[in-house]
């Protein structure tokens, strides 16, 4: 996770030190360095990509606006911008649930197939299952399954980012994998098809 | 279905969610705001508040006007002879279809006396008023656009129901059948983001309580 060392820690204090008095290059470098985990934690809570681009901006937005306000001490630029995005992203799904019915149409179109097409066209079933299957999950599991799994921060890290105790951060995430497996198995029984490329191989 | 199916299901979903990175633009934009924070910041802030903001300008401009007709009427002099209640001359007014209210109309015209008593009316006492919170439900009748153009479907909107003076609904462009029809009526009214109105409907006439208890002793 970038900026969750000492090191990286201290240097976005020192670069937010310097954005703070105006140096653009200074905010850059931060900006650099957290719009991807930012955009990708927004598009996996919203399951939108022009939901998370919004938010992207806003969170980095907010950051200009607040660059005097924030305190180190309190918490890490990660975990300052993994707060705005959570909070922006449930502000969103709050207000337009529709949102959930863009789930099923997002693909990963830039990706190319890997040397099979079958094997490609199983792979990209199964991501979309599983996309769909977390857009469907409550956004309390959503969001833990998504900063622990996808992201791999560490328990504390998380329980910062959603000012809950580790212990909760562990029985949330408990159930949001069970509910996960539970769901993918269910789904992809449903559409009587494998989940993953080895499963493919024994089927045909 | 094995938990392996489901482990590597997730593992190629992870790695592809790995590969995912913002788009240039989203750089374009926040550096933009870096330059120009108050131009830039306000283009890219959530649409949401400014809705909010619109029909809050809206709704307040509305009170006023109500507070506004209120005090008219409530300072105006009122000839006895003139007024009388009737439940059953109930002059068709905009969309009256089911209107359960009382209409103050002329119904046995007299002479007026010599020296007409002024009487001031007292403040209404509105009851069943809806509250500010519950959720706007019971619009049944149809949106009417109150402009020509067409709402841009990627516009937002917010609905904000207002309760004016039937007179105030010429304003907006509805035709009057009566006149000098009184009382107050409910009425839903789609916000741009703008603060314009783009389309009116009538929910529900307001029931002046006071007059209901003078007809009925």
């Amino acid at each position: 996770m970038p900026g969750s060392g000492a090191a990286d820690g201290a240097a976005d204090v020192e670069l937010l030190h310097r954005a703070a008095t105006g140096d653009k290059d200074a905010f850059g470098v931060v900006f650099e360095r957290y719009q991807h985990v930012v955009y990708r934690f927004a598009r996996a809570m919203t399951g939108s990509s022009d939901a998370a681009e919004d938010i992207t901006q806003e969170v980095f937005v907010v950051l200009i606006r607040d660059l005097r306000r924030y305190t180190p001490e309190r918490a890490t630029l990660s975990t300052y911008l993994y707060g705005i995005a959570r909070n922006l992203s449930r502000h969103r799904l709050r207000r337009e649930r529709r949102l959930l019915a863009c789930l099923s149409g997002l693909s990963c179109v830039s990706e190319s197939y890997a040397a099979d097409p079958f094997d490609g066209m199983a792979d990209a079933e199964a991501r979309d299952d599983v996309r769909r299957v977390l857009g469907g999950l409550p956004v309390r599991y959503r969001e833990v399954v998504i900063l622990c799994d996808l992201h791999e921060l560490s328990y504390a890290d998380v329980a910062a980012i959603l000012r809950i105790s580790i212990g909760a951060v562990r029985s949330r995430l408990h159930r949001a994998r069970q509910l996960l497996r539970q769901r993918l198995t269910r789904s992809a029984a449903s559409t009587r098809r494998p989940l993953a490329r080895s499963s493919v191989r024994w089927s045909v | 279905m094995s938990d392996s199916d489901v482990d590597s299901a997730w593992r190629a979903f992870a790695d592809a969610d790995a590969r995912v990175g913002a788009p240039d633009r989203i750089r374009h934009a926040v550096m933009a705001a870096w330059d120009g924070p108050r131009e830039v910041r306000g283009a890219v802030r959530s649409r949401h508040r400014d809705v909010v903001r619109a029909a809050l300008a809206v709704a307040a401009t509305m009170a006023i006007t109500v507070a506004w007709f209120h005090f008219r009427d409530s300072h105006a002099p009122v000839r006895d002879a003139d007024v009388a209640v009737s439940r059953s001359a109930r002059p068709p007014s905009v969309g009256a279809d089911d209107e359960p209210d009382r209409v103050a109309t002329v119904a046995h015209p007299e002479p007026v006396r010599s020296s007409p008593r002024v009487v001031r009316r007292a403040p209404r006492v509105l009851r069943d008023v809806i509250s500010a919170e519950t959720p706007l439900t019971g619009g049944s009748a149809p949106l009417v656009a109150l402009t020509g153009e067409r709402a841009l479907a990627a516009e937002p909107l917010q609905l904000v129901r207002v309760r004016v003076p039937r007179t105030s609904l010429r304003a907006f462009g509805v035709a009057l059948i009566d006149p000098d029809a009184s009382g107050l009526v409910d009425v839903d009214l789609v916000v741009g983001s703008d603060g314009l109105p783009r389309d009116i409907r009538r929910v529900r006439p307001v029931v002046d309580v006071r007059d209901q208890s003078m007809e009925s002793p």
